[in-house]
């Protein structure tokens, strides 16, 4: 082999080098541009940023909530989620969960912190409400008007949600006054008043609104009070036992627990990257 | 002259060898293998990334977050924040939520309690008069102060409880019942709590108590019948496992500076054939000796009448 072909060898190959680098060139301009497309930023308002759980929660208070799964069918529209608490619970024992329709033990981790009740959906043309239908329902529904799709849905918000907080108010009954409501949403009668022997027994009425007061101990404000005795069978009343003498005129209770305390607020919710 | 032979003629007019020849299957062979070179490398660069520079920039993805937003720390495992502050005429409601941090399993992290609570506005203090937790709302706690504030830059703070001492005392009475037991006191590491009441009755009981000085404190009480057939005792009624569906069981008090116990009968009943002879009192107190760290706890909603 002389130096001229050595030389030409050398040239020959940077030529073929060249050669395929300009079109490698607009190969790899090519799929740049189809990777930009695809990691574009998701069209909704969510809670982007920070996370705990899952990168599309919405934190309200110590409750994530997690978008699962979007589904449509004709003109509604549903998102079902889940609730996850983070609120630190060691050594949280089970409770009574005492609803109008009866007393059942709980588990801490099934408890409802959160009622996210109220959704608004923002389209280009307005705004559509819609949520869950009571505090244990996992899915926000909504109807879309016609014309309109999941794809004309700008952002969504849970707006104004009931946090459950601890209760303790005091409230007093009497023949005069037989009726007392502590809390909006919880209203309570004086029913009876039996006496046998050495014990007197005040037989109060309890009616809650929904959603329902999670849960509910009441109790007499004074020394000769025995633990309360509620109905087992969960219609709604509570004897409320009275030791020795006659109980005084005006009977002075406690009411504690636990109820659903509204938070004004919005809280952006992301479905971006559900199927 | 003669002929020359031009087989004589001087050789480099000719390369006999062959070596002036240009051969071409080299060169294309290396042509070939530069443009194999190049294509590998572009094929690289499709596969694996990244794109190129001059491409518009992404949303950041999100990230794990050690700390939500607007929570202030209280240790390495709880963050607080203010959910609701509401405040009315005569006095303020705050809602105050707590959450596991650092990616920590929230049911492996004991509810921090604080010691105590202020509200700051306007160059005023107010200190908070009773704070309750309940058993259904794990980290939850719900602060209750006796005067309205000024919603206007309000600041919330919690005191943790620091250092703490425990004492015990044990007073012995008649059994002569219903025993009332007033004004009696117990000295914890120099804090004074008063009994303002305790009444002791046939399986009944209320006791109420007061911090005279300090931060807080916790107060438990026992009353032990002796000389009966069955035990029977009083105890405080959210230190009894709930038995039935029916009678629940409170919870427990927080740091406080005052409270009323309700007492509920445990074990036998007491009667005429199950009847005392003495009744023994045993106390347990507690309290912050040393109060803690301060923390500013984020208020995301005021609430005005």
């Amino acid at each position: 082999m002389n130096s001229r072909t050595i030389a030409l060898t050398i040239v020959a190959f940077f030529i073929g080098v060249l050669a395929a680098s300009s079109i490698g060139v607009s190969v790899i301009r090519e799929t740049s541009a189809v990777d930009d497309a695809t990691s574009s930023p998701p069209s909704d308002a969510g809670s982007l940023g920070e996370y705990f759980i899952d990168p599309d929660e919405t934190l309200i208070a110590s409750t994530a909530l997690v978008p699962l799964s979007v589904e449509t069918a004709g003109t509604s529209f549903a998102i079902e989620y889940d609730l996850v608490s983070l609120a630190p619970a060691a050594g949280a024992p089970s409770i009574t969960l005492r609803t109008p329709v009866g007393l059942k033990m709980v588990q801490q981790d099934v408890l409802p912190f959160v009622f996210p009740e109220f959704w608004v959906l923002r389209t280009p043309t307005g705004t559509i409400e819609g949520g869950p239908d009571d505090p244990g329902d996992r899915t926000a529904r909504f109807e879309l008007p016609a014309g309109l799709s999941v794809d004309d849905v700008l952002s969504i918000e849970i707006v104004d949600p009931l946090m459950a907080f601890p209760m303790d108010v005091r409230f007093e009954l009497s023949d005069g006054a037989p009726e007392a409501e502590p809390v909006e949403g919880l209203r309570l009668e004086l029913v009876s008043v039996l006496v046998d022997r050495n014990l007197t027994f005040i037989r109060v009425s309890v009616d809650l609104d929904d959603p329902a007061i999670l849960l509910l101990d009441i109790e007499g404000v004074g020394s000769r009070w025995l633990r309360a005795v509620w109905d087992p069978d969960g219609l709604g009343t509570v004897d409320l036992i009275w030791v020795g003498d006659d109980p005084p005129e005006v009977m002075s209770f406690r009411a504690h627990g636990v109820q659903w305390i509204e938070i004004p607020g919005s809280y952006p919710v992301s479905i971006g990257q559900l199927p | 002259m003669s002929d020359l032979d031009v087989d004589e003629l001087p050789r480099q007019q000719h390369d006999s060898d062959g070596s002036d020849e240009v051969g071409w299957k080299l060169p294309v062979a290396a042509a070939v293998l530069g443009a194999l070179v190049t294509a590998t490398f572009v094929i690289f660069v499709v596969v694996t990334g990244p794109t190129n520079d001059t491409t518009a920039p992404t949303t950041p993805a999100a990230e794990a977050s050690d700390v939500p937003d607007g929570y202030s720390e209280s240790n390495n495992d709880v963050a607080f924040r203010a959910e609701l502050l509401e405040t009315g005429s005569d006095h303020t409601t705050v809602f105050v939520s707590s959450v596991a941090i650092r990616g920590t399993d929230p049911v492996s992290v004991t509810p921090e309690e604080a010691a105590a609570w202020s509200l700051r506005s306007d160059g005023v203090e107010v200190l908070a008069i009773s704070q309750y937790a309940a058993n259904a709302a794990p980290g939850a706690v719900t602060v209750e102060f006796d005067q309205a504030v000024d919603p206007d830059g309000v600041t919330l703070t919690m005191t943790l409880p620091g250092s703490t001492e425990t004492a015990t005392d044990r007073v012995s009475i008649s059994s002569v019942l219903p025993v009332v037991l007033n004004d009696h006191r117990i000295v914890a590491e120099g804090y004074t709590i008063v009994i303002d009441e305790l009444v002791i009755g046939d399986g009944w009981g209320l006791m109420r108590w007061h911090l005279e000085d300090g931060v807080a404190a916790k107060v438990d009480v026992v009353v032990r019948f002796g000389g009966t057939n069955e035990p029977s005792v009083l105890v405080s009624a959210y230190s009894v496992p709930t038995s039935s569906v029916a009678e629940p069981t409170p919870p427990a008090p927080l740091w406080l500076r005052a409270d009323s116990v309700r007492l509920v009968q445990v074990g036998a009943e007491l009667s005429d054939s199950n009847s005392p002879t003495d009744i023994s009192i045993d106390f347990s107190v507690s309290v912050v000796v040393e109060p803690g760290r301060s923390i500013d706890v984020p208020v995301r909603t005021v609430l005005e009448p």
